[in-house]
């Protein structure tokens, strides 16, 4: 519409174009990340019937990288043409961030620890979850880096880091999710075998599809280009690759099969079928149209799992009178 | 007569109606920046004007079509709310403008599968060229395009994502019966649809080769495909922002109404809205207001027991 903030020819300035940019979609790709890991923190103690861990650091981490990931935008901008003094500030944050991470993985950690562990296929979600976060936060420390970014800037390496990290933080978090609160939402259960094939195909094609791609962006393949040179060596892990690619979406395909079953033919689900605590598991599933018949009375912590005697949340029987009910323990 | 009224379900839909008024209105929208250039002595044709602006006037039509406004309409003319929380039949209610928080929430997830299933074939695709050197099922051009349009629909997938969770689920949890402003939080869903129609035009309509991120000087010279994916965004950035006005309104009434009479009987709290539209809502819509604990990350989560 011949606006020219951003383009040289005419007087505009491209840096400003990535400053405001990656200003806004640095902190937009950890509110991406943020939920999920909401989730696994939701899902894990319930898997383990234990409390989860360390409750209050847990959430002031998440506090923690909501304010941290507001001052790290610059890492995107190494290779562009940055002034100088800008990039020690931009590279310190990045690597603090790790630290409220850290914290959530050694929660999370502490929490399975001498845990019941129940391996239905929400808490295989979130274990797979777990270990692609955290090796897409180790991957994302050296490209934090600012000599080490300039040789893996657009590289595949890049590539690989962000998708283990959206993987891990989002994408694997909400199959979990879905595994976990279909049966609330449509009132049938979310059928468990072709689940834990959707999880097998789902987590080891996504190491087939994004490891090579380490190795491919350390041996200086470009990310945005249509084609490569076949004299450089790069055939095999980009086929293995594609290879990967075709195995996560057969995942996807006996996710989406699944989810159009058990929505049609899947066995009715219980009020609560995961013994939850929290209160959406009061509400009958699926849940009336006005949610619960009175509110509900919190006299508890939500992850107490496993303490005897430990109760959430209380609500009256339809009608209001003064008997309650309990929640699973 | 059974197809006749099966047809006539199907027109009676809000998403059908949206849609029929929302081309409509893009194609009038079109023709409007044509006729003030022709009076203005311009040469009659801008593509980038006539996008822009058959954008604005397609969405507006479009959302006078879907029934958007026709509770706000109602509220502006004085009309007694017509009270309808009976739902309207099962699978009808879902592709039309429903305010209730469960409904929307399912409405935000189906679509954010439907988009992430999209952009992972373009993914798919995008990696079977990959599978070997040379260019074998297409050309660079469609090769960027596809690779730039599966960066920005799967961000999309992810944020609506996130809302169908926030949407279906935080109303539980903190044991309410909606959120804070329903109409708002079904018009914040309904941006999405037509987001989602300027992303998969962009592909037939020259396409962009910036990746999801759209740097200039690229950018600038990109076709119109660029100008349909930042519209879109454009529509997508409006509805999150709608979206987290609902949830960040949520938590003061009852932090509010605890301080001013701690008790578990249900309190309606409709004179703290006054001055903000939300007086608007119904009886039916207003929550609970009673003790509780937050479950996950929201202000106030202590150990979930705490009593403000």
């Amino acid at each position: 519409m011949g606006m020219r903030f951003f383009d040289p020819d005419k007087g505009g300035n491209v840096i400003l174009y990535q400053h405001l940019f990656w200003f806004y979609s640095h902190p937009a790709v950890y509110i991406f990340v943020l939920p999920g890991l909401g989730v696994i923190s939701e899902v894990l103690p319930g898997f383990c019937r234990k409390p989860l861990f360390g409750y209050r650091a847990v959430a002031l981490s998440s506090l923690g990288i909501a304010a941290g990931g507001a001052l790290v935008w610059g890492h995107h901008m190494f290779a562009a043409g940055i002034e100088e003094w800008l990039m020690v500030p931009m590279m310190v944050t990045t690597l603090l961030v790790a630290v409220p991470t850290g914290v959530k993985v050694f929660s999370w950690l502490a929490t399975m620890w001498m845990g019941k562990i129940q391996l239905e296929t929400p808490m295989l979600f979130v274990l797979t979850s777990i270990i692609v976060f955290l090796i897409g936060g180790l991957t994302g420390v050296p490209q934090g880096i600012v000599p080490v970014d300039l040789y893996l800037t657009d590289t595949y390496w890049i590539v690989a880091h962000f998708h283990f990290t959206l993987f891990g933080g989002f994408v694997f978090p909400a199959m979990a999710a879905i595994y976990f609160w279909f049966p609330k939402v449509t009132g049938r259960l979310l059928g468990e075998g072709l689940g834990k094939l959707h999880w097998a195909a789902m987590s080891a094609g996504f190491f087939i599809l994004y490891v090579p791609m380490f190795w491919l962006g350390l041996h200086g393949m470009r990310r945005r280009i249509a084609d490569y040179d076949p004299g450089l060596g790069l055939q095999l892990p980009n086929l293995v690759s594609a290879i990967g690619a075709f195995l996560v979406a057969l995942g996807m395909l006996i996710f989406f099969i699944n989810l159009v079953r058990s929505a049609t033919r899947g066995a009715p689900a219980p009020a609560n079928p995961w013994r939850s605590r929290t209160l959406e598991w009061l509400a009958s599933s699926p849940p009336p149209e006005d949610n619960f018949p009175t509110a509900p009375r919190v006299v508890g912590p939500p992850y107490g799992y496993g303490i005897p005697g430990s109760v959430h949340a209380l609500i009256g029987t339809s009608g209001g009178s003064g008997k309650m009910e309990k929640a699973d323990p | 007569m059974i197809a006749l009224r099966q047809a006539q379900d199907i027109i009676s839909l809000g998403l059908v109606k949206g849609a029929v008024a929302g081309l409509i209105g893009a194609g009038v929208g079109r023709g409007l920046p044509a006729g003030v250039r022709l009076a203005m002595g311009l040469p009659a044709w801008d593509p980038g004007w006539a996008v822009t602006v058959g954008t604005l006037v397609g969405l507006l039509c479009y959302l006078w079509g879907l029934g958007a406004f026709r509770g706000w309409m109602r509220w502006v003319l004085a009309q007694p709310e017509k009270e309808s929380r009976e739902p309207t039949s099962g699978w009808a209610r879902y592709f039309s403008f429903d305010t209730n928080h469960k409904v929307i929430g399912v409405q935000y997830m189906v679509t954010s599968l439907l988009i992430m299933a999209v952009a992972g074939v373009y993914a798919l695709m995008g990696r079977l060229e990959m599978a070997q050197p040379g260019m074998q099922y297409m050309g660079p051009g469609t090769y960027n395009t596809l690779v730039s349009l599966h960066g920005i629909m799967m961000l999309a997938a992810v944020l609506i994502g996130i809302s169908g969770m926030m949407n279906y689920l935080v109303p539980l949890m903190i044991g309410a019966r909606d959120m804070a402003f329903p109409h708002l939080n079904a018009l914040s869903y309904w941006f999405i649809p037509p987001a989602v129609f300027l992303l998969i035009l962009s592909l037939f309509s020259g396409g962009f080769d910036t990746g999801w991120t759209a740097y200039p000087p690229l950018s600038v010279r990109a076709p119109l495909g660029m100008q349909l994916m930042l519209l879109a965004f454009y529509l997508v950035g409006l509805s999150s922002i709608a979206g987290s006005i609902n949830c960040g309104e949520h938590q003061p009434h009852h932090h509010h109404f605890q301080a001013a009479r701690p008790g578990d009987e249900p309190v309606p709290h409709a004179h703290l809205c006054l001055g903000s539209y939300g007086h608007r809502l119904p009886p039916a819509y207003l929550h609970p207001v009673h003790r509780h604990g937050i479950p996950h990350g929201g202000p106030g989560a202590g150990d979930g027991h705490e009593i403000l």
